[in-house]
């Protein structure tokens, strides 16, 4: 049966029509789709570079912490802030002066890449000293100095958070009192100076008292936030002119 | 060539259609020289005239009527005939009858080329002989050829 039914589809196809030029019409078609082909292969490639830079672009801005003193220290500007309510380092700063009925504003000139300064006024608007603050990049450690030696290194103090830190304090001359306390985040090593000065040249132990205390001051500068409040890249490592000098220097070494 | 004059016939056989045929087996003859990885070309060939099959359901279904007796010749009205009694089977069936019975293919062939088992492959044939069996009955006493 399969035989016959072979021939009956075999004769079926008798009044085949001439196959005209299929061979060229097939090389055609051949080179169509070997271009059609290449363009897919081309599109493909672009659209798979395109989702790798993509989710490359998405992963790094969702997982990377936000600031990264050393990768981007390059383009060290000062962060622009709408206002003193909105200044991130004077939240941290502000609510112990607060607390002693005083007032913490920022002083001309305010602010420069990696340094903030503010001025400390009583009710009546009178001066009470000046708070400075300057962040450094010390990734490669930090000497601590020793006020006593200045070829000794102190042992720091460490908070829970993973940040050492040492205290100074400087109130020997009553015309220049100092309270600073020097934070090295160990992550990082980002750190914070923060230093306090009482009003200088009143002559008086009470009057030229530091606004804030030795422990006011570290807790203010091992805060967290106030590492953070810095923008990205913002740094005092030398050279650098402009931030403030501190009495005792930070020796970073990057 | 030789391929392509076999696989328009089959062409011809599933869709009743010359032209469409035509333009089908040159597309599988080509795609078959552009494919870089086949194991078996022929079989590999069947395999996408069928599938192309798919993509053109629906047309020229049922659309063979048999002439007039006196406008055509022997060989026309057996033609219609045949494709008629082909459109009246399921595509598949169709597709089977043919694979099987003009291009020669194995059982097991002929189901890698539809994606069937093979049991559905003898299923679909004994369909197709069945609804033959008629017109090869009218064939075989007159010797077909």
């Amino acid at each position: 049966m399969s035989a016959v039914l072979t021939e009956v589809l075999v004769r079926a196809c008798a009044g085949e029509p001439p196959s005209g030029d299929a061979g060229a019409d097939i090389e055609r078609r051949v080179q169509r789709l070997r271009r059609r082909r290449a363009r897919s292969v081309v599109l493909a490639g672009g659209a798979a570079v395109a989702i790798i830079v993509l989710l490359g672009y998405a992963l790094t801005t969702v997982l990377l912490p936000g600031p990264k003193p050393r990768s981007t220290a390059a383009v060290a500007v000062p962060q622009p802030r709408p206002s003193s309510v909105l200044d991130p380092v004077l939240a941290v700063l502000a609510p112990p002066v607060d607390a002693k009925g005083l007032r913490i504003v920022p002083r001309q000139p305010a602010t420069g890449p990696g340094w903030r300064q503010y001025a400390v006024l009583r009710a009546d608007g009178t001066p009470h000293g000046l708070v400075e603050v300057a962040v450094y990049d010390a990734q490669a450690g930090l000497c601590l100095p020793v006020l006593a030696d200045p070829n000794a290194c102190a042992l720091p103090d460490r908070t829970r958070a993973g940040i050492e830190y040492a205290r100074y304090a400087d109130t020997a001359d009553v015309d220049w009192q100092v309270h600073e306390v020097i934070a090295r985040r160990t992550v990082d090593g980002r750190t914070v100076a923060v230093m306090a000065t009482g009003e200088r040249g009143t002559g008086s132990a009470e009057a030229g008292e530091p606004p804030l205390s030795t422990v006011e001051v570290a807790q203010a500068a091992t805060d967290p936030r106030l590492a953070d409040a810095f923008g990205v890249g913002e740094r005092c490592n030398l050279p650098a002119p402009a931030c403030p000098i501190l009495m005792v220097p930070v020796r970073a070494s990057d | 060539m030789e391929q392509y004059v076999h696989l328009r016939r089959a062409a011809f056989l599933m869709c009743g259609d010359w032209i469409l045929a035509d333009d089908l087996a040159r597309t599988t003859v080509a795609r078959v020289l552009t494919e870089a990885d086949v194991a078996d070309p022929e079989l590999w060939a069947y395999a996408d005239l069928m599938a192309a099959f798919k993509k053109h359901r629906g047309r020229r279904e049922h659309v063979f009527v048999a002439p007039r007796a006196a406008a055509t010749s022997g060989d026309s009205v057996h033609t219609v005939l045949v494709l008629d009694a082909l459109h009246g089977l399921t595509p598949r069936c169709r597709a089977v009858l043919v694979l099987r019975h003009f291009c020669g293919l194995a059982i097991d062939e002929t189901a890698d080329a539809l994606d069937l088992d093979d049991s559905r492959v003898l299923a679909f044939e004994a369909e197709g002989l069945g609804a033959f069996a008629g017109l090869l009955a009218t064939a075989r006493p007159a010797g077909v050829r």
